[in-house]
């Protein structure tokens, strides 16, 4: 019944495990996780620090961090199984077919290179025959495709000579050096900037993305951001994949307990009347090592049961084509809903 | 000092922070003898009011000045020119025994909850540390207070000696409430207390401050870039751009209708989290531009989409455009 | 928050770091030779037997006799307390004086200048060459080494700490105690010198290692510890004319003076990984990479 997804399906990760080896103990940072990006829309990811978005991110690229172990589980891009791939043919699909723009502009870039340099750098790598001249000339047209002015002259600016917005710029025009990445991802990419310039930068995704056909995993906490940009939505929590809905549904009709609690804790909008108490989420994401048998929401949840979801972890359920929850309660929130 | 708060006579309206003509430049060094090659203006001309037991919020991006104004405000900085009166005496000029007096009504609590706390140093040792500076309660009363304090800012008693890593960030950054609230003080200067937390856990620092507020009276300066947060905390706000207040408005007026076009960007920049709002929004082209050259006339004009002749000519003054609404603009207000 | 049942006890992390475990094995009989010397040897160090001279290993004399038959292995059991001091009194002395010094420099900016050129300086000079230097003027006693090396060795401890200070006064919470009223003095005492600590402990382990091999150098070229004192470096130095027909008098010595430093460069790498903040969070946070 798969044969035929690879052309919906750009990237397809199926039952993603992930364990860290400490001195502690094994820590399950991602406990099967489940996502798919269709060809030409931006998921995006949400979920808090620590539930292991950036993990996903890095185990998609098979980067991995110390002392971390990919144990289980398929990706699958456009068909095609990265996790049993040679290292070497994995280094060819790095930064080509699949690219990432980091959170940090400031140290996603080598402060001892000039950014054409470095972005040359890429197509030195991934395309080989291009003469030092065609390089240069693309590396040209990046820049300017990437919105920054007078590129001829940034070329050979440093990193430090140039802002947080024109430093991220950079980091897509090479995310982009090799024309068309079957995948970008995006790892908190305006995190770090100021709201006018992260406005500039989600627009540019957004031109970048219409152009261009690609698709994008695009790994945020700001449902703001989510909202502006996302076609669907993954909420990820402790670990797990919670919630997947498209972006519209997800802010309308939310079921899992936890992503309604997201929602309700969001700032809101000028209407809404100011200096109100904000909604918070009781309590705090639980140590991994005690989520075992029982829902990772369990301790937190206004909804739990204690003899159903505090037996055993509740299975991804479908409520409709194309929303699915990781809730047994579910009437319970519908009904809840309702009554509201 | 409670004496004096608690006293009836002080009117909602009484100036408890005055700031007038503040000026702050910094040197610029280059070259291999790292030689002064110049200032720049990070704090030019600033005056603000702050309200006894209300918020101000001071608004800006990164290279406003509005974190040099903080950091003035709390004598971390010393500025070029300038007054800063509270409760009618000049603060600027006052040192040792004073300074240290002073301490005790204005405090801060900062940006970052990791690098804000010492690693090496228990939450009872970082909450009591300005009672033992000041000397205000002997070892065993310290750790009662310290205890009370624990359970004002949300946190359990039990955790007096544990260290800040075996924390989350929302807790830490409780820990950093409770060292500014151990010597009573009046005025705490918030500087961007959320910006590095997680929405949800964002929402129940937010709720902490505004409850902080409501019982022990506390005036507030909130630094701030997130006008979603903003919009919930302040009553008044300042908006700052390269160095310069642009607009200063009570908070009902101004998220109802900013009049400087820079605040109008910022409020349209902000993500609106409902996916059937997505709009065309009014973006600001370019950067901020070097503080180094400064841009002559209207500090704005470069990334102005009203801008005219007039704006690299002159520069526009702040002036009152209706009660309690003042802006810098010279197609405005 | 980690729950109480996670956090494992210190000690266990320094003896889960193979480096310093080994260093720790290799250096403790050293230390308890060095203390307990008198009750080890078998005899007096300096007694002199002309009859049993040169003798070779035997069970009598383990590690043979010298030119004047003093028992070699009660004089290298004895070189263990002396060498063992040495280095330790000058590691001693220079964290002390390079904390102070560190701390000064690093803090205030004014006196960093003056004492920084000063420090350069002195470190100008090859180590050896300037200790030589100094022994000569200082006449050959044990404090006079001590003292030399400490010369020698306090300017590097002084830029360790130099550099650790500039990076933590940075750090929000220096400014946090400066709101809440903290003096300077208690600041860099309470909130800077903890901070820095890692680094300097590292470093203060390499400087014993190096005052050993110093101390040796500088006695066998007759400007250390003036004999007969059996320092490990006079042993050598004493055997050095009989290499040929009597090898022990110099190999024992040379084998305890590489023991002990192998040693202690090797606590020095564990304790670098041991008190490096960032490894231990990789280790006990892994939640942390993955947000």
């Amino acid at each position: 019944m798969m044969e035929n997804l690879s052309d919906r399906y750009v990237l397809d990760v199926r039952n993603l495990k992930v364990h860290f080896f400490t001195d502690t103990g094994v820590i399950p940072a991602l406990d099967g996780v489940d996502l798919w990006v269709r060809r030409g829309e931006t998921l995006g990811l949400v979920g808090e620090s620590g539930c292991g978005k950036t993990l996903t991110a890095r185990a998609i690229l098979r980067l991995v961090p110390e002392p971390g172990r990919i144990m289980d589980g398929e990706i699958y891009l456009t068909g095609e199984n990265l996790l049993v791939l040679p290292e070497h043919e994995m280094r060819k699909i790095r930064g080509d077919r699949i690219s990432m723009v980091f959170q940090e502009p400031m140290t996603s870039l080598n402060p001892v290179y000039s950014v054409g340099n470095q972005i040359m750098e890429v197509l030195t790598v991934h395309r080989s025959a291009m003469t030092g001249k065609e390089k240069k000339e693309r590396v040209i047209e990046l820049l300017k495709a990437a919105g920054i002015p007078s590129p001829e002259q940034r070329f050979f600016d440093y990193p430090r000579q140039l802002s947080g917005g024109m430093r991220q710029r950079v980091v897509i025009a090479m995310a982009l050096a090799c024309g068309n990445p079957q995948l970008l991802i995006a790892d908190e990419p305006t995190t770090a900037l100021d709201v006018t310039i992260q406005a500039q930068i989600l627009e540019m995704f957004r031109e970048i993305q219409d152009k261009m056909d690609m698709s994008i995993l695009l790994i945020t906490h700001d449902l703001g951001v989510i909202a502006e940009t996302a076609d669907r939505v993954a909420v990820m929590y402790a670990g797990t994949i919670v919630e997947y809905a498209d972006v519209v549904k997800l802010f309308k009709r939310a079921l899992h307990p936890y992503t309604l609690g997201l929602l309700k804790s969001i700032l809101q909008t000028p209407q809404v009347r100011a200096r109100r108490r904000l909604h918070t989420i009781p309590g705090a994401v639980p140590d991994f090592l005690d989520i075992r048998n029982k829902c990772r929401f369990f301790s937190r949840c206004a909804f739990a049961h204690k003899n159903i979801c505090g037996q055993e972890e509740p299975e991804m359920i479908e409520v409709e084509p194309g929303h699915l929850v990781r809730c047994a309660r579910v009437e319970k929130i519908e009904e809840h809903r309702r009554r509201v | 000092m409670t004496a004096q708060r608690s006293a009836e006579e002080i009117l909602p309206d009484d100036i408890l922070l005055d700031v007038k003509n503040l000026r702050k430049s910094f040197p610029v060094r280059k070259g291999v003898f790292a030689r002064v090659r110049g200032l720049v203006e990070a704090v030019s001309n600033i005056s603000f009011k702050v309200r006894q037991g209300q918020t101000l919020a001071l608004i800006g991006e990164s290279g406003s000045g509005k974190t040099t104004v903080a950091r003035i405000l709390l004598r971390l900085e010393e500025p070029d020119g300038g007054e800063v009166y509270f409760q009618g005496r000049n603060i600027l000029d006052i040192k040792g025994r004073a300074l240290l007096d002073l301490r005790r009504d204005i405090q801060m609590i900062f940006q970052d909850p990791f690098s804000s706390l010492n690693p090496y140093m228990t939450v009872g040792q970082i909450i009591g540390e300005s009672l033992r500076v000041h000397k205000i309660h002997s070892r065993k009363e310290v750790k009662n207070c310290v205890q009370e304090i624990l359970e004002k800012v949300g946190l359990t008693q039990d955790l007096y000696s544990r260290y800040p890593h075996e924390f989350s960030g929302g807790q830490r950054q409780r820990i950093g409430i409770g060292r500014a609230l151990t010597l009573n003080p009046q005025l705490i200067v918030c500087d961007e207390p959320v910006s590095a937390l997680d929405v949800s856990v964002r929402a129940q620092i937010l709720n902490l401050l505004q409850d902080l507020q409501e019982t022990l009276g506390l005036t507030y300066i909130f630094v701030g870039h997130d006008l979603s947060v903003i919009r919930h905390v302040s009553h008044e706000v300042a908006v700052m751009y390269m160095g310069k207040i642009v607009e200063m408005a009570f908070a009902s007026v101004f998220f109802f209708g900013p009049l400087h076009p820079y605040s109008e960007a910022l409020q349209s920049a902000a993500p609106i989290p409902d996916p059937e709002a997505r709009k065309r929004r009014t973006l600001l082209s370019g950067d901020v531009p070097n503080l180094f050259s400064l841009p002559p006339g209207c500090r704005f004009h470069t990334r102005c989409p009203l801008t005219k002749d007039i704006c690299s000519q002159e520069e526009p003054r702040l002036k009152e455009s209706s009660p309690g609404h003042s802006v810098a603009c010279h197609f405005r207000g | 928050m980690r729950s109480e049942t996670r956090r494992f006890s210190p000690i266990c992390r320094y003896l889960r770091n193979r480096l310093f475990l080994t260093g720790m094995i290799i250096l403790t009989p050293m230390i308890l030779i060095a203390v307990f010397a008198p009750i080890i040897a078998p005899s007096d160090p300096l007694e002199i037997d002309a009859v049993n001279k040169f003798q070779t290993l035997s069970r009598e004399h383990p590690f043979g006799t010298d030119e004047f038959g003093r028992d070699v292995f009660s004089r290298v059991v004895h070189g263990a307390t002396i060498s063992l001091r040495v280095g330790g009194l000058t590691a001693l002395l220079t964290a002390i004086i390079g904390v102070f010094i560190g701390l000064a420099s690093g803090f205030y900016k004014l006196l960093d200048a003056v004492i920084m050129r000063f420090m350069d300086g002195l470190m100008i000079f090859p180590g050896l060459l300037l200790g030589i230097l100094l022994m000569a003027a200082l006449g050959p006693h044990e404090f006079n080494v001590v003292l030399a090396m400490t010369i020698l060795y306090t300017p590097r401890i002084v830029r360790i700490v130099r550099g650790a200070v500039l990076e933590i006064k940075t750090q929000d919470f220096v400014d946090a105690a400066r709101v809440i009223g903290v003096s300077n003095i208690r600041i860099l005492w309470r909130h800077i010198l903890p901070n820095c600590l890692a680094p300097l402990i590292v470093q203060v382990t390499f400087g014993f290692a190096w005052a050993i091999l110093v101390e040796s150098g500088l006695s066998f070229l007759g400007l250390g510890t003036p004999p007969p004192a059996p320092s490990w470096g006079n042993i050598i130095s004493d055997g050095r004319e009989f290499i040929r027909n009597a090898p022990w008098l110099m190999i024992f010595p040379g084998l305890m003076i590489s023991a002990s430093v192998l040693g202690l460069n090797l606590i020095g790498d564990g304790l670098r990984d041991i008190l490096d903040p960032r490894l231990r969070n990789i280790r006990s946070q892994p939640e942390s990479t993955a947000g």
